[in-house]
């Protein structure tokens, strides 16, 4: 294919269908970081502030939002980055992880955010039984839990507290699903929706 | 002991200690770039204000409309301070601030709550 010359309008008006029917209203896929979070976080608080969402709800939302993106951001097995950059003096860390983000809203005023990101095979079984073990405990379970594991030194391989997941199956009331998908060579698709 | 001043900004929240009135307060939003890195100068202030015995009663005012995960861990931690500075002999008042409404905020702050025993708690709704 020709990138230059080949705009092929047809792919992006089936594509945009596929996302208008879901009712999507945010969607972003590619290489991401902490500015792209704070950016689609702030027009996801600007679009629920207009259509009137209580605070309560969109605080949750939002929260959902940053934990779900700070996931992706933090443990994408698809990441690029410069050794070369970041040793310089002016920059800390150069990278990006790449991930899917969107937001879609139905008629009905319920809101879905999802998150997909390539994790490695071999953290498939850890993540999952962590998931599994977070299903059908009640609201006050995990908040507990959120405070056991905050009081914990952070699991290996974690750069945030370790009570991630659990925040957000707090905030979203036992509200979240997640799918493990074939990827590429030794990658599994990890797709996670929280929804309100 | 210094008093301490940071400016809110758009994803960090105004932290302020002021020793002559005892007060300590975290106001606003919470979800850094890089936490550790962002409570890193504030924290060991904080922390040396908590471990020294006052005379009077110590404040400290938790007003935070929203914070994330990595957040709430250094929140746990100031707990931990603040239930020693009240086994130390201070008296030690914690005030959690919500907003009306917010029932996951007031649940956030009473779940914590349970870090604390001769520190004095209270909800405050704003």
């Amino acid at each position: 294919m020709n990138i230059e010359k080949n705009l092929d309008g047809k792919f992006y008006e089936d594509y945009l269908e596929q996302l208008s029917k879901r009712g999507v209203v945010f969607s972003y896929n590619g290489f991401l970081n902490e500015d792209i979070l704070f950016g689609i976080g702030n027009a996801l608080r600007t679009k629920m502030l207009i259509d009137e969402v209580d605070f309560k709800k969109s605080r949750a939302i939002f929260s959902a939002f940053v934990e779900q993106v700070q996931n992706v951001i933090r443990y994408s097995a698809h990441t690029v980055s410069s050794q070369a950059l970041s040793e310089s003096d002016e920059i800390e860390h150069i990278g990006l992880s790449h991930g899917h983000i969107s937001i879609n809203e139905l008629e009905d005023g319920s809101r879905g955010i999802t998150c997909c990101n390539l994790i490695k095979n071999e953290d498939v079984a850890r993540i999952s039984a962590a998931l599994d073990s977070l299903k059908g405990l009640s609201r006050k379970e995990l908040s507990s839990l959120m405070r056991q594991q905050l009081n914990q030194d952070a699991p290996e391989g974690s750069v945030g507290a370790g009570a991630g997941f659990t925040s957000i199956a707090w905030e979203a009331s036992g509200n979240w699903v997640y799918e493990m998908l074939p990827g590429p060579t030794n990658h599994t698709l990890f797709c996670f929706k929280t929804y309100f | 002991m210094q008093n301490l001043t940071i400016a809110s900004a758009a994803r960090t929240p105004e932290i302020t200690l002021d020793v002559s009135s005892l007060t300590c307060a975290i106001v606003g939003e919470s979800y850094p770039e890089d936490t550790l890195k962002f409570y890193g100068s504030a924290l060991p202030v904080i922390f040396e204000f908590l471990e020294t015995k006052h005379a009077s009663p110590v404040v400290f005012i938790f007003n935070l409309k929203y914070f994330n995960s990595s957040s709430a861990k250094i929140i746990i931690d100031l707990f931990h301070a603040l239930e020693s500075s009240a086994q130390l002999g201070n008296t030690v008042n914690v005030q959690w601030h919500y907003i009306t409404d917010d029932d996951n905020m007031k649940e956030l702050g009473e779940e914590f709550s349970e870090e604390l025993e001769l520190a004095q708690f209270a909800l405050v709704e704003v």
